[in-house]
C-alpha cells in the first residue's frame, strides 16, 4: 500500500500537467476549429484554400512530428525564429491546439452538413442576421450532432497528452516510467492506467450529461 | 396605396433552365392569392424570389412601391432586409426551430430581431398560438408535435412580425391528409381577417373558397389569371382545363 | 458571421491559448520547465536511467551523474539545475541550447563526436550482452539467428550495429525499446533471447531485482562515459572539464563512486 502511494503521488503531479495540456487544448482547438469551419466554408477562394490547406497539414502530419516543430524547429526559422520560441509546456499547448483545431474543423463542418437548408432560410424571412441565426439555431443544433465525435476526440487528446514527453514535459506516463525503470517492476504502469481510466471516466460522465441536455 | 406588391417581367433561370418567364403580376392589399399549377411550373420558385430566398435574374419586384429589385438589380442588403422586413413566410415542411420550445421559436425573432419588450412578446405569443388553437403546447418541443401541430405552429410564428404579407409554398403538402383541414381553418380565417396571403397550393377546395384571385403558372409563365369563378368554371386555356381535370380525377 | 467574426474568433483563441499557456509555464515552478541563462548550468538527462540519473521513492532526481553534476556546478560558481528531457532527441535539445551539457551516462562514440563536444572520459563502461541463466548463447557468436533488444537511441544500438554479428541477429537488427527496463523485461519473459545494454545498468538490474540474468564475457565495446556540451561550445567545455579534474584529484569524485558502486571507479585515464 505505501508503494502504491509512493509512486502515485508524483503521478498526481504529473496528472496536474495532463489535465492543464488537456483543458488549455480544448478551450484554444474548439473555436478554432469553428473559426477554421467557418473558413471552409467561405466563398473567398483564397480563404477557404487556406483553411482547406491547415486542416490538410495539420492532420496529415503525426502530432508528435508537430510536437518536435513547434519547439525545435519553429525558433530555426530565419528571420522571425526569435518571435516564435517557446517554453516547453506552451510549445506543447500550441502543437496540441493546432493540431486539433483541425479535428474540430472537419467535425463541426460535418455537424453543420447536417442542418437543413430551411432552418437557415426560416430565420432568415423571420429577420435574423447570419451571426443570430448561428448562434441561436445553427450552433445548438450542430452541437446535438457533433456530441459524439467531439467526445470521441476529447478522450483521444487526453491520452494523446502522453506525447509532451517527448519535448521534455513531464505528465502521468514519464512518472510511471520513471518508477518503472527506478524499481525495475511494472507496477507503475498499472496505476497509470488507472489514472486515465478514473479521468476517463469523469469525461465520459460529463459528455452523457451533455447529450442529455441536447437531447431535443 | 392599394398594391402591395407589382411584379415584373420577372426572370429567374438555374442554369440552362429557364424557370421564370417574364412574370407579371400584381397583389392588392387584402388579396388572398392562390398560385396553382403542376409540379416545375415554377410556382415554388416565384414565392422564393419575391422574399428574396432567390436572387431574380431579371424584372422588377416592388412592394409598397419600393424595389426589392430593379431590372435585375438588387438594393443593399439594409435596404433588401427593410422590404423582406415586412413579409412573413410558411414553408413546405414547417422549418421550426427543434432545439427551441414552441414559445421559444414564436418569441425569438421579436426578441432579437426587434428588441420587443418581453411582456409584450409573451402576450402576442399566447393570443396567435390560442388563434390556432395550441395554446396548450406553448412549452412543448417541435419534436413531440404532429405535422398539422408544427405547421400551425409555423404560421403563429410567421404571424408574431406582424407581417403585411404572408407567403405559403404548398403549406399541406407534407401532410398527412386527416391533418391538412386543421392547417387550412386557420388559413381560411386569416384570409377572412384580411390578411393579404399569396398561397402557392393544390388544395382546389382552398383556392375555390378562400382565394379572390387565381394564377394558373405552367412551364415559367402565368397562363391564365382570373377569380375562382374564371378559373374553375370558366377556364380559357386548354392546358388550364387539363390541368383542373386531372386534379379534380384526384379529388 | 463574417470575416470580421473569424478572424477576431481566430485571434481570441490564439490569445486564450498563449496566455493559458504562458500562465501554465510560469506556475509550473515545480514542474520541468527549465529556463536557461547564465547563472545556471542546465544539465539535461533521462530521469529512467538507473543508476546514472533517475527517481527515488520521494520522486527527486539522484543518481551517479547527478551527484557529480552537483559538485562540478558547485565548483563552477553556477546553480546547477536538472531538465528532464527525450533521450531520442537529445542532440537536438543540445543544439537548440535548451540545455548546456547531457550528463547521463553518455557514452563517447566517434558518430556523437560528430555532433557533440565531450570532455575527457570519467567512468569506464562496457557495452555487454545480457542473457537469462540457462540461455544457450554463451557468446557473441551464439547470438546469430536470435533475438536481440536494446534501449532506442542508445550507444548499445550503435555498437550493436557496428559489429559484425548485426547482420546476423532475427531481422537484422534489434528490437528497441523506450528505456532499459521494458527490455529487461522483455528478456525476463522470453520475448528477446539476448540483450545489449551498458554493463553499469545491468550490474545495478540484477542486483537490484535479484534477476535471473548472466552478464556474458564477450563485450561488443568497450566505452566510456563523459559529459557533452554544444559542439563549438569550449568555454562551456573547458568549464567543466577543471571542475572535473579539480573533483577527480581531490578525491570527492571517488567518494561518490564509492557511495554508488561500492568502490572508486573513476576513469583516470584520457
Amino acid at each position: 500500500m505505501d508503494y502504491f502511494v509512493s509512486v502515485l503521488v508524483p503521478m498526481i503531479g504529473g496528472l496536474g500537467v495532463t489535465l492543464s495540456v488537456f483543458a488549455i487544448t480544448l478551450i484554444a482547438s474548439i473555436p478554432l476549429g469553428f473559426a477554421f469551419t467557418l473558413m471552409a466554408r467561405s466563398r473567398i477562394g483564397v480563404v477557404k484554400g487556406f483553411a482547406e490547406v491547415y486542416i490538410y497539414i495539420l492532420r496529415g502530419t503525426p502530432l508528435l512530428l508537430q510536437l518536435l516543430f513547434v519547439y525545435f524547429g519553429l525558433p530555426l526559422i530565419p528571420g522571425i525564429g526569435a518571435a516564435l520560441t517557446f517554453d516547453r509546456f506552451p510549445a506543447a499547448c500550441i502543437a496540441f491546439g493546432l493540431n486539433y483545431a483541425a479535428y474540430f474543423a472537419e467535425i463541426f463542418r460535418g455537424g453543420l452538413l447536417a442542418i437543413d437548408k430551411g432552418q437557415y432560410e426560416a430565420a432568415k424571412v423571420l429577420g435574423l442576421t447570419r451571426g443570430q441565426t448561428m448562434l441561436r439555431v445553427v450552433i445548438p443544433q450542430m452541437i446535438r450532432v457533433c456530441l459524439p465525435s467531439v467526445t470521441n476526440e476529447t478522450i483521444t487528446l487526453l491520452k494523446d497528452t502522453a506525447l509532451v514527453t517527448v519535448i521534455g514535459v513531464s505528465e502521468v506516463l514519464h512518472y510511471a516510467k520513471a518508477a518503472v525503470n527506478r524499481d525495475a517492476n511494472t507496477f507503475a504502469f498499472l496505476v497509470a492506467a488507472g489514472v486515465y481510466l478514473v479521468v476517463n471516466f469523469v469525461i465520459t460522465l460529463i459528455f452523457k450529461k451533455l447529450e442529455q441536455k441536447y437531447n431535443f | 396605396m392599394n398594391q402591395i406588391i407589382q411584379v415584373s417581367n420577372l426572370n429567374k433561370s438555374f442554369g440552362d433552365n429557364h424557370v421564370l418567364r417574364d412574370i407579371s403580376f400584381e397583389v392588392d392589399r387584402g388579396d388572398v392569392v392562390a398560385i396553382i399549377g403542376s409540379s416545375g411550373s415554377g410556382k415554388s420558385t416565384l414565392l422564393r424570389c419575391l422574399i428574396d430566398l432567390e436572387k431574380a435574374d431579371g424584372g422588377t419586384v416592388c412592394m409598397e412601391d419600393k424595389a426589392l429589385f430593379k431590372d435585375g438589380q438588387y438594393g443593399s442588403p439594409a435596404e433588401i432586409r427593410a422590404i423582406i422586413a415586412k413579409m412573413g413566410m410558411v414553408f413546405q415542411h414547417f422549418n421550426l426551430f427543434p432545439n427551441l420550445s414552441v414559445r421559444k421559436n414564436l418569441e425569438l425573432a421579436p426578441k432579437v430581431v426587434r428588441k420587443e419588450d418581453p411582456r409584450t412578446i409573451g402576450e402576442r405569443c399566447e393570443k396567435y398560438l390560442g388563434k390556432v388553437g395550441l395554446l396548450d403546447k406553448i412549452d412543448a418541443m417541435p419534436g413531440t408535435l404532429s405535422g398539422g401541430e408544427k405547421q400551425r405552429v409555423a404560421i403563429a410564428r410567421a404571424l408574431m412580425m406582424n407581417p403585411d404579407i404572408l407567403l405559403f409554398d404548398e403549406p399541406t403538402s407534407a401532410l398527412d391528409p386527416e391533418l391538412t383541414g386543421e392547417v387550412l381553418t386557420v388559413m381560411q380565417e386569416l384570409a377572412e381577417e384580411h390578411m393579404t396571403m399569396v398561397v402557392v397550393t393544390h388544395e382546389m377546395g382552398f383556392a375555390r373558397s378562400a382565394a379572390n384571385k387565381i394564377l394558373f403558372m405552367d412551364g415559367g409563365i402565368i397562363l391564365e389569371e382570373g377569380s375562382p369563378e374564371d378559373i374553375f368554371v370558366h377556364p380559357k386555356n386548354e392546358r388550364t382545363r387539363t390541368f383542373l381535370q386531372s386534379i379534380t380525377r384526384k379529388e | 458571421m463574417n470575416k470580421k467574426h473569424i478572424i477576431l474568433m481566430v485571434l481570441i483563441a490564439c490569445v486564450a491559448m498563449i496566455a493559458l499557456a504562458g500562465c501554465g509555464s510560469s506556475s509550473s515552478s515545480s514542474s520541468e520547465e527549465v529556463k536557461n541563462d547564465d547563472q545556471t548550468f542546465v544539465v539535461g538527462l533521462d530521469d529512467s536511467f538507473p543508476p546514472m540519473g533517475f527517481r527515488d521513492e520521494n520522486n527527486n532526481i539522484v543518481g551517479f551523474d547527478v551527484d557529480l553534476a552537483k559538485e562540478a556546478g558547485k565548483r563552477m560558481g553556477q546553480e546547477v539545475k536538472f531538465q528532464v528531457i527525450n533521450w531520442d532527441t537529445k542532440e537536438m535539445e543540445l543544439n537548440n541550447d535548451k540545455i548546456d551539457a547531457i550528463w547521463n551516462g553518455l557514452s563517447i562514440t566517434d558518430e556523437r563526436k560528430k555532433n557533440m563536444d565531450f570532455t575527457k572520459p570519467y567512468l569506464e563502461n562496457d557495452q555487454i550482452i545480457v542473457v537469462k541463466n540457462g540461455s544457450t548463447i554463451a557468446a557473441k557468436a551464439d547470438l546469430a539467428g536470435k533475438k536481440v533488444g536494446c534501449q532506442k537511441g542508445s550507444s548499445a544500438y550503435t555498437a550493436l550495429m557496428a559489429d559484425s554479428i548485426a547482420s546476423q541477429i532475427d531481422g537484422a537488427k534489434p528490437t528497441e525499446f523506450d528505456d532499459n527496463v521494458s527490455c529487461f523485461q522483455d528478456l525476463g519473459s522470453g520475448r528477446i533471447d539476448a540483450m545489449v545494454v551498458d554493463s553499469v545498468v545491468a550490474k545495478y538490474y540484477i542486483r537490484k531485482n535479484e534477476a535471473d540474468f548472466k552478464i556474458l564475457s564477450d563485450n561488443l565495446s568497450p566505452e566510456k562515459y563523459g559529459v557533452a556540451v554544444k559542439k563549438g561550445n569550449t568555454e562551456m567545455l573547458n568549464k567543466i572539464q577543471k571542475a572535473m579534474d579539480e573533483m577527480i584529484a581531490d578525491g570527492t569524485a571517488g567518494n561518490i563512486s564509492k557511495t554508488w558502486f561500492g568502490e572508486d571507479i573513476i576513469y583516470k585515464g584520457n
